[in-house]
């Protein structure tokens, strides 16, 4: 009797002390918020991390600012593991929000740096991804004005700018779009200036590097439309009229409202391949000059946005074959629908020949509440 | 059977068939099957799918034979006493060997995604205890059980619907590229996962209604499996996409990974938690069947006592199970290879000899 | 029943403690085990879900109108299953 007695004691409490093995307490815990890597000039790995200083305030734990850390390692997961030897705690990137590679590194390859956040069962795939025009350093050092931490201040910029059609949205994780054959991926540009980060553009992708080529962020709004990811608002500047550029009288600004996109590609044979992109956009005027907005206006100023877009359109076009980044994914729709011709060739060689057309027609349905 | 046990319904019937199936599965399968088919993993899903509907028509057309007999009396009226003895032998280890693989493919996920540094013999532990207590009473109770169960197929479905707007078309075309004996090499790695329709041995003779109704109930259940596991499966492979698809061991974890809502973040935690019900209920089943099987052999001692012992061999297992990668895919191999024999051999050649030798369930044992 | 559930949350919160989500999950599957087998004068606890009667389950929630009401629930073994029809006597008298 005694031993069963003992032994169920045992059992039980063996049950409950099971817990112990997988514990992970956030008091135990340095949480990473931001991370960012940056090619040292001898070829290995300078890893910047901030992570949130937690002071008990009134309403329990409340986040002070934020701590930066800098090391040097051969690997990711080894600047990391130095870091630990640093901090005063474990650290731990399971509520990563922000990840930023310097331009350098980004240049070499991205693929590397990523390996540990697809590898690890607790990592968090949310993360934001951005490329700095610079050192990540620098971003992560900033103190920003409105938000009580560098990581914070990042995500949300990041996350307002792809609800305005600036920046893409994740949807699918990153790797998919790196290890695709048939398409490559634009990444926030973000450069760092006195007190805030800047978004300068879309870094173009070859594969897993960084051509170096950015689309600016005034045509990045345009090809987001033509990459058909409309979020909730789109603003696009024009210069309808020729003129000086400080005459405010020549822009316009419009707001897309609905885009469709119709991609039709002929690619029977490999040297011949053409791609006509065409976009119908239903737009709304959202600053105009000159008043008076009635038909025969209305229907010159949509043909001039139309024409405006059209060549905008072409020359954004022209930049991605230039840095040779399919960032439209043509080569997946080569890959669909002509399989043939996709087995023959390889389409890194063949993008930058491919005959591209755009064409954009708009059709003005809204101008506010004033003509 | 010593104990009394009152009959199932024709809906009990299709709960426990559909639950059966799903189990450990939903995880893996897009990984294996891609492996196999490339990027026609999907339709090697449907042709599985439409193998185990032939194999349940086979079974249905033996149980039709002997409307009220399970398998193991089928044997012994069949073939004679002494091979039915070597025959429920094998069966019984076959049932065992499906259900220490069902344990170890779950308790090698958790240890890699959920649990690290937990001991493997404990996961083991926790799950054979629980699910020997829902199979130590009457079947009746499996039966409710598998029912509440299955309230969590739907949350599993809407999971991976809320997915499927992410996806990307243009990965799994062209359609057929694959070739067609790829497409059926994929379809035997995926058998495994279709794995549970053996209860339909067993249960087909404890169930109310009539012949027709039953079989229509099996087929749907399978059909609502085959579904589900194409969805699946097509999900996973527009979403990831092929180039990633070959690094993903666990696709259908690892696109929860990416999946938040306002209030939950780590949605592949939420999907383990509620597969972790389905694998039981798959569990449950194998250990049921394992432990009827035993006791027809050895009619003196009741069903209970073969479930306590049948458990506490597989706790004692556990502690050698590899974790060496080579090893399980040989373990599921032979798994796959024994299933072929079990479900579809052992019982196309009872029906020949029971047509043959004119044997039917009015005949005395 | 609040005071099952009260008793109920420390085996649950041990569970959690064991294991986390996972312990909390098998903890609920010990639960709804039990309640299964669970038999109250022959009758199911889950009786009208668990063995799922459609046709008891019109009373569970919302009581259906008088003039549905024709079937006894399986759940109380009744002797003859239809109920004696209720006259619509209001109707009659038109």
């Amino acid at each position: 009797m005694k031993m069963v007695k003992t032994s169920m004691t045992a059992l039980v409490s063996m049950t409950l002390l099971a817990g112990c093995w997988d514990q992970h307490n956030l008091k135990d815990v340095k949480l990473a918020m931001a991370t960012g890597f940056d090619l040292a000039p001898e070829g290995n790995i300078i890893q910047t991390i901030t992570i949130p200083i937690f002071t008990p305030g009134a309403g329990g734990m409340e986040v002070q600012g934020s701590q930066v850390v800098v090391t040097e390692g051969d690997t990711p997961r080894d600047a990391r593991n130095i870091i630990n030897h640093k901090v005063a705690e474990q650290l731990d990137a399971s509520k990563l929000l922000v990840l930023l590679f310097g331009e350098e590194y980004a240049k070499q390859d991205i693929y590397t740096g990523l390996d540990i956040f697809y590898r690890d069962p607790k990592s968090s795939l949310l993360a934001n991804v951005a490329i700095v025009h610079g050192k990540a350093n620098e971003i992560l050092s900033l103190k920003p004005e409105d938000r009580k931490t560098t990581s914070e201040y990042l995500n949300d910029l990041i996350t307002s700018e792809q609800d305005t059609t600036v920046l893409p949205k994740q949807s699918r994780p990153l790797i998919s779009d790196i290890l695709d054959p048939g398409s490559d991926f634009v990444l926030p540009l973000i450069e760092p200036q006195k007190k805030e980060a800047k978004i300068i553009g879309l870094a173009m992708f070859n594969e897993h590097k960084y051509t170096g080529q950015f689309i600016p962020v005034l045509n990045a709004t345009l090809y987001l439309l033509m990459a058909d990811q409309l979020a909730k608002r789109a603003w696009i500047k024009l210069k309808v009229r020729e003129g000086s550029d400080v005459d405010i009288r020549n822009f316009l600004m419009i707001n897309v409202l609905k885009s469709k996109r119709d991609l039709a590609i002929n690619a029977d044979n490999i040297h011949d391949i053409s791609v006509d992109l065409s976009l119908h956009m239903k737009i709304e005027i959202m600053e105009y000059h000159e008043n008076d907005l009635v038909s025969e206006k209305i229907q010159a100023l949509t043909q001039t946005i139309s024409d405006k877009l059209t060549q905008q359109a072409n020359a954004i076009l022209q930049m991605t074959q230039q840095a040779n980044s399919d960032c439209l994914g043509i080569g997946s729709y080569i890959r669909a629908y002509h399989h043939a011709t996709w087995d023959k060739t390889s389409w890194e060689d063949a993008y930058p020949d491919i005959n591209f057309k755009a064409n954009v027609t708009v059709e003005i349905s809204k101008h506010g509440v004033f003509n | 059977m010593s104990n009394p046990e009152k009959k199932i319904t024709r809906f009990q019937l299709f709960i426990m068939t559909l639950q059966s199936q799903i189990g450990i599965g939903v995880i893996s399968l897009p990984y294996y099957l891609f492996n196999a088919a490339g990027n026609d993993a999907w339709i090697s899903v449907i042709v599985a799918g439409i193998f185990v509907q032939i194999n349940i028509v086979l079974i249905w057309l033996l149980y039709r034979r002997f409307p009220n007999q399970s398998i193991f009396e089928v044997l012994e009226i069949t073939v004679g006493k002494y091979a039915a003895y070597c025959l429920k032998t094998a069966y019984s280890m076959y049932f065992f060997t499906i259900a220490t693989l069902i344990v170890l493919l779950f308790v090698r996920l958790v240890n890699i995604w959920i649990l690290p540094r937990t001991p493997m013999w404990l996961v083991t532990l926790i799950m054979i205890a629980v699910c020997v207590y829902g199979v130590i009473d009457h079947l009746r109770v499996m039966a409710r059980f598998f029912f509440l169960a299955s309230m969590m197929l739907f949350v599993l479905l809407f999971l991976i619907v809320t997915v499927a707007k992410d996806i990307n078309f243009l990965a799994v075309l062209p359609i057929g590229n694959s070739g067609i004996p790829a497409i059926l090499g994929g379809a035997h790695h995926a058998v495994i996962s279709f794995l549970g329709y053996e209860v339909l041995l067993v249960i087909l003779s404890k169930s109310l209604g009539g012949h027709a109704g039953k079989i229509k109930a099996a087929l749907l259940a399978n059909g609502i499996v085959t579904l589900f596991y194409t969805l699946l499966t097509f999900v996973s492979l527009a979403y990831l996409g092929p180039a990633v698809m070959r690094f993903v061991p666990e696709p259908v974890l690892y696109i929860m990974k990416y999946r938040t809502f306002h209030i939950i973040e780590r949605t592949d935690l939420l999907f383990f938690s509620i597969w972790i019900v389905c694998v039981g209920t798959s569990f449950m089943t194998f250990l049921y069947l394992t432990a009827n099987a035993l006791t027809s052999l050895l009619p003196q001692i009741r069903r209970p006592t073969f479930v306590y012992v049948i458990a506490s061999l597989l706790f004692m297992l556990s502690f050698f199970f590899p974790t060496d990668e080579n090893k399980v895919a040989l373990f599921n191999k032979i798994a796959t290879y024994l299933s072929y024999l079990f479900t579809i051999v052992l019982p196309g050649i009872l029906l020949f000899i029971a047509m043959a030798r004119g044997k039917s369930g009015d005949d005395p044992v | 029943m609040s005071g099952a559930v009260r008793l109920l949350r420390f085996p649950m919160m041990l569970a959690a403690s064991a294991l986390g989500f996972v312990g909390i999950v098998f903890g609920l599957m010990v639960l709804f085990l039990h309640l299964c087998k669970l038999e109250s004068f022959g009758t199911a606890y889950f009786a009208p879900v668990a063995p799922f009667r459609w046709q008891d389950l019109k009373d569970s929630v919302v009581r259906m109108p008088i003039w549905k009401l024709n079937k006894r629930p399986l759940d109380a073994h009744p002797v003859k299953e239809r109920q004696q029809s209720l006259s619509r006597t209001w109707k009659k008298r038109e």
